[in-house]
């Protein structure tokens, strides 16, 4: 075994590290029971969408055996981490970290079927909601991306692959663990894989151009900014956060919840993050209202808002330093495994006080650069563009028209699939494929790198035989991105209806809104409801459940209502595009 | 329906420039394209009613000529002071609601409203900076509540940006106005909340101030929109208000006095108060001026017709009181 290198915990006083079986063991005593667990650097957003679910798949394997009858355990697979925990007596954790372990090294794979089961009921009444919604918008479906789309592999993980993932990211190299002991306790056995130490998920970003925004958020508005990591970043959401809460509540009835955060995405980069939900009627001045709180910021940070911000971010520090060590072994451990600096509490304070008002507009400058907002309508009025709807190129090769919407088209091209209307297309290649749903009567649906995802259902296409979908992308999308679904009932497989007469005219003039097209803002109202009505339709079932003229009818969004008011309007011209 | 700013005056007979500060200079500036020198008059301007009134005359200047000169000279005054950037969103304010025109929406094609937002969110794309970059500054605050309702933002949007503009001066009647058009059924409000809005403007109105007028806004909405006569509480509420207001002594004459007037006059008149309308009618000694008279078909026709009779009523009463006063028993 090579010499492990262990973490420098200077700045931590009270907690020691030693190694177990070549894993870092961080050390502090406490009052009580004992409590443990370790920690890898895998997460779902390590995922692809074809294997989305696996490390959850594994982490619920991993406990299986244990049964602790008076400690308090548990597992839990984030984005970018994985961590056991329990605590109980000493020898319930010895016994729990070392029953993970063992697990992982051999997992009781005749329990899979079983366990995928409850990975399926779980995520039952579970939907990624808006922030997946931002995700996918953002990232694609890819890395951080994936949360928007549950766990989509669970339907085609295979043993091997399960096999494979836990021999190469359970490994020593790639854990961390604590106990809340002063020595390393008697009988640990922490043996795992040899491997690597795993680095941040990709960080993907398939938005072209940005700021950018999305529609149909009916309550209130949601925004993602990608930032430059540090103290900087973290005091500017903490100003931010100083400045909604005046201008949104503090003076006006405008929010009824408001919160900021900030999250660490890799060694440079972090996310922003806000969501506002507005009290009755004031969804519209959400939207304002953040837009010129952050606009104003890459301007104008005040000495108040800093001092509080600043304020804050001390107290918050103190009550870090003032914690008993074995508190802090958790969090510590996290910041190992992830590789963040090991910097203590103190030097953080420091650092927090020497940010200026000029660092956090720079900040400010970078999250309105890059934000991504979510809500009730456009925001073209800020000079944010929207988020796109199309592919960025259309596919060309054989072309069917659809039956009951002629000015769609379906394109079966050599490196991929298309769909063409008269305002954009969406188009997944074959090599970034990164998912292909499949049933036997010919249907597919693909999913590409990029989060754009197309239905195909052959019956709705003039002249287009249902097994030459088959024969065309069968043999060319990677076998480990396709999942096989059952048979659909007879009355599931859509029949295509005669055209429906296009209505270009009469549209409600009340309120001055004309026409789709005409109106920009309703354009980006219409076709951002229409992608997050197509977004949403995650998994197989669509494909079992729903005929290609009525797949909007998933009742897991707020904005479900709008999609069905906008889609009697366009369902006829529009195809099953976009995200 | 039309606001006074909504449409470019219909002739010269009302002479926009006539009550502005500098009136004169500033029309011979725009016309002839000069608009460095009027943002230089305007920015000897303190008074933020001063500032709209010359900002949305000069808006509203030779709109829709084609081609459009006075845009570009506009355009290519900004030296991206605010004063300056706020001038040109406004000119793309008047530019956007001459290309909507004053109609109901229903009679509004999806043309015109294509190119009327596409001038308010041109127009909203300078003020959203300006207001980033200079939150303090008012005149841009109170350009953001019109392109607010223009674009479809939403009462609530429309009132926070009052809210904010109000936070630094409370007392901008042109905002008021403003604010008041969106909350009006006919953009989206309701009239409760259009009573409410005047009622806390009048509350919080100085002595002297205009802002005792709004209650003239929405009583004269009120009668357009079909109330068929004035309620004699109204009539009594509108006069007390120009007590508290024009003819209050510390009320300071500026450019938005005029309007005011021929506003209270044109309210008398719809509430067939002739001589009470004659008082405001005579206050506006430098010619006839359109406020709200641009709602009404013919508003020349009309304001020469009911200021005339204004006159000869209040000439009447006179006559009646002075012989009263002569057979008044001792």
């Amino acid at each position: 075994m090579t010499a492990l290198t262990l973490p420098d915990l200077t700045e931590f006083p009270g907690i020691a590290v030693a190694a177990a079986d070549g894993v870092p063991v961080l050390l502090a005593p406490r009052e009580g029971n004992t409590g443990g667990g370790i920690i890898f650097r895998v997460g779902s957003a390590h995922e692809t969408l074809a294997t989305s679910g696996i490390t959850h798949l594994i982490e619920h394997l991993a406990l299986r055996e244990q049964v602790l009858s008076e400690a308090h355990l548990n597992g839990q697979t984030h984005a970018d981490v994985t961590l056991f925990h329990v605590a109980g007596s000493a020898t319930d954790v010895v016994t729990y970290l070392n029953d993970v372990c063992a697990a992982l090294r051999d997992l009781p794979m005749d329990r899979i079927d079983t366990e995928k089961d409850i990975l399926r009921s779980e995520a039952e009444g579970k939907h990624p909601g808006f922030g997946g919604h931002l995700r996918i918008s953002r990232h694609g479906a890819r890395g951080f991306g994936l949360v928007g789309y549950g766990e989509r592999g669970i339907d085609r993980i295979t043993h091997d692959e399960v096999l494979d993932w836990a021999a190469s990211w359970f490994t020593r190299e790639n854990a961390v663990a604590w106990v809340t002991a002063d020595t390393l306790p008697e009988g640990l056995d922490l043996s795992l894989p040899k491997g690597t130490r795993r680095p941040p998920p990709v960080l993907t970003d398939v938005l072209q151009g940005s700021p950018a925004y999305l529609t149909g958020l009916r309550d209130g508005v949601a925004l993602d900014a990608v930032v430059p990591r540090g103290n900087a970043a973290y005091l500017a959401s903490l100003v931010l956060r100083e400045v909604l809460h005046r201008d949104l509540r503090g003076t006006a009835d405008i929010a009824s919840t408001l919160d900021v955060d900030y999250d660490l995405l890799n060694a440079e980069d972090a996310r922003l993050s806000v969501v506002v939900q507005g009290t009755e009627g004031q969804q519209g001045a959400v939207a304002g209202g953040l837009a010129d709180a952050l606009s104003t910021l890459r301007f104008h940070v005040t000495d108040e808002d800093l001092a509080a911000a600043r304020a804050g971010a001390v107290e918050d520090l103190a009550e870090v330093a003032a914690a008993p060590p074995a508190e802090l072994l958790p969090s510590v451990a996290h910041r190992v495994v992830t590789g963040r600096p090991l910097e203590g509490p103190e030097r953080i304070r420091a650092q927090v006080e020497s940010i200026t008002a000029d660092d956090v507009r720079a900040v400010a400058r970078e999250a309105w650069g890059s934000a991504l907002w979510y809500g009730p309508d456009a925001m073209d009025w800020a000079g944010i563009v929207p988020a796109p709807n199309w592919s960025e190129a259309r596919a060309t090769g054989r072309t069917f028209q659809r039956i009951d919407a002629p000015d769609v088209s379906l394109v079966l091209a050599v490196d991929g699939v298309g769909m063409v209307t008269r305002e954009g297309g969406v188009t997944v290649r074959f090599v970034d494929c990164v998912l292909m749903e499949s049933v036997p009567d010919g249907a597919r649906v693909l999913t590409g790198a990029d989060g754009f995802r197309l239905v195909i259902e052959p019956t709705l296409y003039r002249g287009l035989d249902p097994s030459a979908v088959a024969a065309h992308v069968d043999s060319r999308v990677p076998a480990n991105v396709v999942v096989h679904l059952p048979a659909r009932e007879p009355d599931e497989i859509p029949v295509a209806q005669p055209p429906a007469k296009v209505r270009t005219t009469a549209r409600d003039t009340a309120k001055g809104e004309t026409g789709p097209r005409s109106i920009p803002a309703t354009v980006g109202l219409v076709l951002g409801m229409w992608v997050v009505g197509v977004l949403v339709l995650g998994g197989g079932q669509v494909l079992l459940r729903e005929a290609f003229d009525v797949d909007v009818r998933l009742g897991f969004l707020p904005v479900v209502g709008l999609i069905w008011a906008t889609y009697g309007l366009i369902s006829k011209r529009h195809p099953k595009a976009g995200r | 329906m039309a606001t006074r700013r909504d449409a470019a005056p219909t002739a010269e007979f009302f002479d926009p420039w006539a009550y502005l500060p500098d009136g004169s200079a500033l029309r011979g500036a725009c016309e002839v394209g000069d608009i460095a020198a009027a943002l230089a008059i305007m920015r000897g301007l303190t008074r933020h009613d001063d500032i709209a009134a010359v900002m949305w005359t000069i808006a509203g200047h030779a709109v829709g000529e084609d081609p459009p000169r006075l845009t570009a000279a506009i355009e290519a005054a900004d030296d991206g002071t605010p004063l300056a950037r706020t001038l040109r969103a406004a000119r793309y304010v008047t530019s956007g609601w001459e290309a909507r025109s004053s109609a109901q929406a229903q009679f509004v094609s999806a043309g015109q409203f294509e190119q009327f937002h596409a001038w308010l969110r041109r127009a909203e794309r300078i003020l959203f900076d300006v207001c980033s970059q200079h939150p303090g500054y008012v005149p841009a605050w109170e350009v953001r509540i019109t392109t607010a309702r223009g674009l479809d933002l939403g009462v609530g949007e429309t009132r926070r940006r009052y809210d904010r503009l109000a936070a630094i001066d409370p007392q901008v009647f042109a905002a008021q106005q403003a604010c008041l058009q969106q909350i009006l059924p006919k953009w989206g409000g309701t009239w409760e909340q259009a009573s409410q809005f005047v009622a806390e403007c009048a509350a919080r109105a100085e002595p002297g101030s205009l802002s005792h007028l709004l209650v003239v806004d929405l009583a004269f909405e009120r009668a357009i929109d079909g109330e068929k006569t004035v309620p004699p509480a109204m009539i009594d509420r509108v006069r007390e208000a120009a007590t508290q207001s024009v003819w209050h002594p510390h009320h300071t004459t500026g450019a938005a006095t005029a309007t005011a007037h021929t506003n209270l006059a044109l309210f008398f008149t719809t509430a067939a108060r002739p001589a009470d309308a004659w008082h405001h009618f005579a206050a506006l000694s430098k010619g006839p001026v359109e406020g709200m008279w641009s709602y009404l078909d013919g508003a020349e026709e009309m304001y020469r017709k009911n200021h005339d009779a204004a006159a000869k009523a209040a000439a009447k009463a006179a006559a009646k009181a002075a012989d009263g006063r002569t057979w008044a028993p001792a």
